[in-house]
Formats: C-alpha cells, sequence, structure tokens
C-alpha cells in the first residue's frame, strides 16, 4: 500500500505545516472572511448618535471568525481606525459598536439583547431565527452567497440611522 | 507513475511554503476593499443537493465538490462531460456517440450512466427508458447557463430513490439577475464546430424574476482512422464525414412569489463514426438522436418557526430515434425508436426542532405514463421489437440532522420506494459528522443505495441478432462505507477521503454464446479507493487545486477482471491573472492510468494539457475566450463496449476555441 503511505506523509505534512489555524471554526472557504468584510461595511451604512472616534466590533460568545477578522481589523472605515474585541462578559459590552452574537448564545439571546437595549449597539448574527428574536442585522446563506436580513423594528427603536442603501440590499423581517 | 507522485508532492510542497510566506505578508486580501454590493455575489461553500436545502459543506453527510460558473469560463469547459472529467475521483469516456461517466472506479460498458443521479435544478434529468445521465451534448442544458454543479459522492438513495448509486450530480442553473440582460455568445473551433447562443435574464421589480436562452451547436467531426477496418472494402479503415453533432437546446425559468416553472427541451444528433453494432462503415446515414424536455412547476413557502413547504409536478418527455445502416444485403436502414413520457409530484416538507436539529420529509410519486421501444427496418417494412409499458413508483423519504453536542453532527436518512414490478425497499444513510479541531471535519459514512433495472435492460430486444431481452433481471444493491477528513485554512482546504462499497446482484451485459448480448445479474462486485485533494485561493486572484485519487474494483467470480477503469487519477488546475483583471490563463492537467479493454488489453493510459486565455470585460461587457484542449496532441484511446469492433476508441488530439460573449 505504497499509495496509501503516500497520501498518510502529504497529509501529515498539511497538518503540521498549517498550525496557526487552529482558532477558527469549522466554518468554510472564506464564508467568515466574507461575513467580515460585510460587517466593516455596515459602519458606511449606520450613523450612531454619539461622535464615533474609532469603530468597534465586538464579538460575543464562541467566535466563529478567528483569522477572518483579521482581514478588516485595523482597516480604516470613513477615516476611522477599526477595532475587534472579544469581550468576555456583559459588562464589558458598552464600548462596542456593532455586536455579533455567536450562534452558541442562542438559549441566552433575549436576555443579551435585554441588556444592550439602549446602549446604541448594533446587534448583528448570523443564526436562524435571530432577527425575529430581534437581533438587528441577520446574516444568512442563499443560492451560496452570504445575504442578509433587517428587524427594521429593531433598528427604529434604537437611536440608530441606518441608511436606506443598506435597508435595500437586505431582506426585512418582522418580530415574532 | 512514480514521476507522477513526484510532480504531485513537489507541487503540495510549493503551494504549502509559499501558503506560509503569504500569511507573514499579511497583504490586505481584494476581499476587505469590496464594496457592498459586490460582497453580496461572494460565493462561498454550501451545497443544496445533499440533504435537499442548502447547508455547509462541513456538515453535509456525503463528500462533495463544487465546480462553478467562473471554472466553467476559466478552464473553457464546453460540456458536462468536462465538467465532470475535471473533478476527483470522476472520469468520462467517449465512444464518438455517447460519453459515459465513471465514479469509484465504475463504469460498465453497455450502459448510459445509468449509476449517477443527474439532477438540474433539482429535477431528475435520468430518462425512463435507459435511464440516461446525459452528460455530453445530448444534456439539453447549455454549459454556460450553469451556475453550479455539486457532485455529491456516495450513495444518495436514501433521499432520492433509485440511480443515485455512486452519486448525485446536481446542476443549479443561473438565476436571473446573473444572467441581468441580454447576452449574446458565438464561439467557434475545429472540425468547424461552432455554438451560438441568446440569452435573456432580468429580476423585474415586481418580484418576477425570468430566463430565457436557446443554443445552436453543429460541429463537421473529424476525420479518423480505424485499423480494425483497414481494407479496401471500407475505405481502408478511413471514416470521413461520419463524426457529426448538432443540437439546438432551449431553457426558460420564471419566478414569482413562490411560484417556480422551467421548461426545458433539447434535441441532438450525432453521426456513429466507429461502424458500432456492425454498421456500415463510412457511411454518414448511421447516427443516434436524442432528444427530451420537460416542464416543472415548484411552489414553495416557508412559514414562521423556519418551517419550508413545497410542492412540484413535472412532466417529461423523452425520445431516442437510432438510425443504423445495414448491408444484409441490400442496404437497409434499420431504426431504434424508443419513446418515454412520464409525469410526477413531489412534496417536501422541512422543519427545525427546537435549536439544534433540522428534520426533512418528503413524498414523490412518479408514474411512468410510457415506456416504449421498437426496433424495425424502415424498406421493406419489417418488425423486429414492438414493447409498451407502463409503470409507477412511490417513494416516501425523511431525513434528520441532529447536533448530539458542539463538536459532533448525525445525519440519519432512510428512503422507501415501493415499485410496480419490483419489491420495495427500503435504503438509509447514517453519517457522524465530527469536528474534533477547529476547521476540521472528519465524516464517517454509511449509506445503502440501489437501482432498478431499466426498460432497456428489461425488453430491449433486436429480434436476438445483437441483443436480446431479459423481463427477469432484479434490483442491484450497493453499500458503501466511506471515510471523510476535511481541513479549511485560510484560503486553503484539505481534504483526504476512503471509500469501500460492496455491490450485489450488479446488473452487467453479457455475450451470450449465440454471440447475441443480454443484461444479466452478475453477481458481485467491491470497490475501494482513496482520494487526496487540495486547493487554494491566493489574494491576487491565483487559483490553483491539485486531486489524486486511486481506485480499484474486483469481482467475486473467479476470471472476472473488471474493464474500464484507471486506479490511478491526476488532476490539476490552476488560474492566474496576467494582466491585472484584464487577462487570465486556466491550465488544467488531467493524469489517468492504463484502463482494461474489453478484450484484456490495456490502453496506455494519458496524460492530457488543456489551456484556456481568458479576458473578461475586454470593452465593456465583452468577454473573449481561446482554449487549446490537448495542447500536447497526445494520442490516447477510451475503452469501447461491446458493439464495437474497436477494442478502443480514438479521442480527439489537439483541438482549439474561440469564445465571444457580449452582455448588453
Amino acid at each position: 500500500m505504497k499509495t496509501l503511505l503516500l497520501i498518510a506523509v502529504i497529509w501529515g505534512l498539511a497538518l503540521t505545516v498549517q498550525p496557526a489555524c487552529l482558532h477558527a471554526q469549522a466554518g468554510q472557504f472564506g464564508e467568515y472572511d466574507v461575513k467580515a468584510v460585510f460587517m466593516a461595511n455596515f459602519f458606511k451604512f449606520v450613523e450612531w448618535p454619539a461622535p464615533v472616534r474609532e469603530y468597534r466590533i465586538c464579538i460575543y460568545g464562541s467566535d466563529p471568525f478567528g483569522q477572518s477578522m483579521r482581514t478588516v481589523e485595523g482597516m480604516k472605515v470613513r477615516g476611522k481606525m477599526l477595532e475587534v474585541r472579544r469581550p468576555a462578559s456583559l459588562r464589558a459590552l458598552g464600548d462596542c459598536h456593532a455586536l455579533f452574537i455567536s450562534s452558541s448564545e442562542r438559549r441566552r439571546i433575549h436576555t443579551l439583547l435585554e441588556a444592550v437595549r439602549g446602549m446604541d449597539i448594533l446587534t448583528v448574527g448570523d443564526t436562524e431565527g435571530y432577527a425575529q428574536e430581534g437581533v438587528m442585522v441577520n446574516f444568512y446563506i442563499e443560492a451560496s452567497k452570504v445575504k442578509f436580513e433587517i428587524n427594521l423594528n429593531s433598528v427604529r427603536s434604537s437611536r440608530l440611522t441606518v441608511s436606506s442603501q443598506l435597508l435595500k440590499l437586505g431582506r426585512m423581517v418582522g418580530d415574532e | 507513475m512514480l514521476r507522477v507522485f513526484f510532480v504531485a508532492l513537489l507541487s503540495l510542497v510549493i503551494a504549502l511554503t509559499s501558503a506560509a510566506a503569504g500569511r507573514e505578508t499579511g497583504e490586505r486580501s481584494g476581499l476587505a476593499a469590496m464594496p457592498i454590493e459586490e460582497l453580496m455575489g461572494v460565493e462561498v461553500s454550501t451545497v443544496l443537493g445533499a440533504s435537499r436545502y442548502e447547508q455547509r459543506i462541513s456538515d453535509a453527510p456525503a463528500s462533495i465538490s463544487i465546480i462553478t460558473s467562473q471554472d466553467i469560463k476559466r478552464y473553457g469547459y464546453r460540456t458536462m462531460a468536462d465538467v465532470l472529467n475535471s473533478v476527483p475521483g470522476l472520469y468520462v469516456t467517449y465512444d464518438r456517440n455517447y460519453h459515459y461517466l465513471g465514479a469509484g472506479g465504475f463504469l460498465r460498458q453497455g450502459d448510459y450512466n445509468t449509476r449517477m443521479l443527474l439532477l438540474v435544478d433539482g429535477h431528475r434529468m435520468n430518462n425512463n427508458i435507459y435511464d440516461t445521465a446525459a452528460v455530453g451534448n445530448d444534456l439539453i442544458l447549455d454549459i454556460d447557463l450553469v451556475d453550479r454543479v455539486e457532485v455529491i459522492r456516495g450513495p444518495g438513495s436514501s433521499l432520492y430513490g433509485s440511480n443515485a448509486f455512486f452519486g448525485v450530480i446536481n446542476v443549479i442553473t443561473k438565476g436571473a439577475s446573473h444572467v441581468n440582460g441580454l447576452e449574446l455568445s458565438a464561439e467557434g473551433g475545429s472540425s468547424d464546430a461552432n455554438k451560438q447562443r441568446a440569452t435573456f435574464g432580468r429580476a423585474f421589480g415586481n418580484g418576477l424574476e425570468m430566463v430565457l436562452s436557446a443554443t445552436r451547436y453543429h460541429s463537421r467531426g473529424q476525420s479518423l482512422y480505424y485499423k480494425e477496418y483497414d481494407s479496401p472494402a471500407t475505405n481502408s479503415g478511413r471514416s470521413d464525414g461520419g463524426d457529426y453533432e448538432g443540437y439546438s437546446s432551449f431553457f426558460t425559468n420564471v419566478k414569482m412569489a413562490g411560484l417556480d416553472v422551467q421548461a426545458a427541451y433539447g434535441s441532438r444528433t450525432k453521426g456513429i463514426p466507429t461502424g458500432a453494432w456492425g454498421t456500415v462503415f463510412n457511411d454518414d446515414r448511421t447516427k443516434s438522436i436524442d432528444a427530451q424536455g420537460y416542464i416543472d412547476v415548484r411552489y414553495h413557502r416557508a412559514f414562521r418557526d423556519n418551517q419550508d413547504l413545497s410542492v412540484r409536478v413535472f412532466y417529461d418527455y423523452y425520445r431516442y430515434d437510432g438510425k443504423y445502416l445495414f448491408d444484409y444485403p441490400p442496404l437497409t436502414i434499420n431504426r431504434d425508436l424508443a419513446v418515454g413520457k412520464w409525469w410526477g409530484t413531489e412534496a417536501f416538507y422541512k422543519t427545525r426542532i427546537g435549536d439544534r436539529h433540522t428534520v426533512i420529509a418528503g413524498l414523490e410519486y412518479r408514474d411512468n405514463l410510457l415506456q416504449q421501444q421498437k426496433n424495425y427496418d424502415d424498406s421493406p417494412y419489417a418488425v423486429y421489437l414492438d414493447d409498451d409499458r407502463g409503470s409507477y413508483s412511490l417513494g416516501a423519504y425523511a431525513q434528520g440532522e441532529f447536533t448530539v453536542t458542539e463538536r459532533i453532527l448525525l445525519n440519519l436518512g432512510a428512503r422507501y420506494d415501493h415499485y410496480k414490478d419490483f419489491s420495495g425497499r427500503l435504503n438509509p444513510r447514517a453519517a457522524l459528522i465530527w469536528n474534533p479541531l477547529e476547521r476540521t471535519t472528519v465524516k464517517f459514512i454509511y449509506g445503502e443505495a440501489y437501482r432498478i433495472p431499466n426498460a432497456y435492460e428489461l425488453y430491449y430486444s433486436d429480434g436476438n441478432v445483437t441483443q436480446g431481452a431479459n423481463p427477469g433481471l432484479d434490483p442491484e444493491t450497493i453499500r458503501t462505507y466511506e471515510l471523510v477528513l476535511e481541513k479549511y485554512v485560510k484560503e486553503f482546504r484539505l481534504c483526504l477521503s476512503g471509500f469501500y462499497y460492496d455491490v450485489e446482484n450488479l446488473i452487467s451485459q453479457q455475450t451470450e454464446a449465440a454471440g447475441v448480448m443480454v443484461f444479466a445479474n452478475t453477481g458481485r462486485a467491491e470497490g475501494r479507493g482513496i482520494q487526496f485533494e487540495m486547493e487554494r485561493k491566493w489574494r491576487n486572484g491565483l487559483a490553483g487545486k491539485l486531486s489524486y485519487s486511486f481506485q480499484e474494483v474486483t469481482s467475486n467470480q473467479d476470471g472476472v477482471e473488471f474493464a474500464n477503469f484507471p486506479k490511478h487519477l491526476v488532476k490539476f488546475n490552476a488560474f492566474g491573472p496576467i494582466i491585472r483583471n484584464w487577462l487570465g490563463l486556466g491550465v488544467e492537467i488531467q493524469y489517468a492510468s492504463s484502463q482494461r479493454n474489453l478484450n484484456g488489453t490495456r490502453d496506455g493510459g494519458y496524460t492530457l494539457v488543456n489551456a484556456t486565455l481568458l479576458s473578461e470585460k475586454t470593452f465593456r461587457d465583452l468577454d473573449l475566450s481561446f482554449s487549446v484542449y490537448n495542447v500536447l496532441d497526445k494520442k490516447y484511446s477510451n475503452p469501447g463496449s461491446r458493439e464495437h469492433v474497436q477494442s478502443d476508441i480514438g479521442q480527439d488530439g489537439r483541438t482549439f476555441r474561440l469564445k465571444a460573449t457580449y452582455r448588453f
């Protein structure tokens, strides 16, 4: 079984050469790269009530982005630096402009949304049903392309201003 | 062989080292600079056909390869056969009449792609006479209308019933917004091959989406030489003017508010230049005409709490008209006529149970209104076969995807089919999908599948001149075990997989003592194989993939050695920009080791190189491409089936194609 041995060698090689990749999720080729860039793009279409010095993306719960966030970290959007944080507790969310809520938080989504209410945070998710629960922007995949739905009620009940350009690109959903 | 391994290993090492280097430089990817409108068009890897709903490839209960419309452009693919030849572990052979698809080392001479299920937007394309999954120009869908081809390896009978034996090929067509306007395309190439296509697609503001397309193709074909016919009576083995091919096809898809109507029709004529079935050599009157059409109406509705319901009704038509010139004497045209008509309906339901489980269930009814086969001489009129059949089938299936822990998914499914003429059968599939490390997936898959004998295998006979009927055939079954390892690194995909399968009651064409060919259940076959794949996309637009597969099929019968599979397949594809986004080069290298022919000899194997120069948006919305196939002009051949005197059929040498597409 010379071929088997060869394959084993190739595979072993592949595993050892790439030890730095162990942080990202079992996501797909590029799926979270695309979502990260989407999030960076959102800052172009959303206005916060208070002046913003640098844009902060927070990721809450188990991080599906891993390396993918590095693509946008430190990037400038509308002349402002983009920062990425991974706050460990609800109390640390105050500084966030956009909050990505991981699907690991599905069970506590209500508590989370309640906690950030009134904090002027753009809530983002990529879990089926999140938008109906009240998350403002929720990614979904259709025909192999990343798309997003927008809960307009959630957006309107915050003090954020979302441009109609972004609204046009998303799919509208209502509350449950 | 060793050389191939060496090259494969070397390129792998180079790729990996440059991967590490690329990470260090940390350059900004083109993705980050993309405006949001463009981002909406970026494809990520999902699969639709593995579970009948869209899911991540890493969650799907199968080993999967995806070919996109971008690949079709970059590598100059002309037909589905070209596409499938680039897929790891698959190989296509051609006998200058039809293309035959092999998977898992399995390709039986004498049948017409019966063991792969071909779907176009979920519509079953295998016809109801020969079970053919057409992958050449007889596939009525123009390859330019294809958005994605999903190749789902392994048995799919737990979802799709008969024919999904070695896998499912799910073709997804371009949506209206993908076409977005009027597109005109013209191409020309070797042997006066020329194709014209007009496609209109638009997504209107009121939610109406429409695609309309028509294609016409003709090729004069090649002048061929067969040493088996090298005598003065048969033009010294030269076949001139018998290799022609032409087709025309139409496609339309209209979507509005959950309703989706698709209709397609195509007809293809191919001259048979090989003197098959003992027809008169070097006479262009011997030909195959295949026509197929369907209309498929779907209604889809999503309910709250993530429930989906869809229903589908379809009607299909297929007609084969074979004209064979025999010298009885006198010279007589013998006709093979097959007409199939069938309709069916399907209901599909999907729901999520709690947060973590997805369950689907479905029902399918298919009614073969007509399965007619005739064989007769034109004049003097003499009928050898006039067989009229009808049949029906009813299938019910369910599948659940259960999240056991954060890292473990369990996928269980089964389908029961009831047939008019065969006993019912339950086909299960179970997959355990485990993520031991982040971005690493291990899949253990067990599946069963079956195929009921088709009307051709059961009832076809030309009066026992060359072929006899066998109405006593039983269905063939398969059990498959697969182990798949997938690993994703930032712009890298690695996949290692192995399979073992066991076929029982294999339906196979045999030559009886009197020289008559008959289909029979011929016992067991076992196959095993291993496959390695890697794929990488660089940030500067360079993309490459490399695969190696080893496969072996054995029979339990003494002295029976299976023919027609290459033990080793190596495939390499790379595309790189030459002048920014304006001009790019796609190179494809395919190696297949030698295959055993039916008479026990072996062909020599081959290495093919294809290259395509692609210029997108050369001028406004004009795309130009120039492709050279078999650049090295390698002389190679594919094993032929029993209807040929030739043990192997010579393939095309170096050919080229020039193509221009303009969007208004």
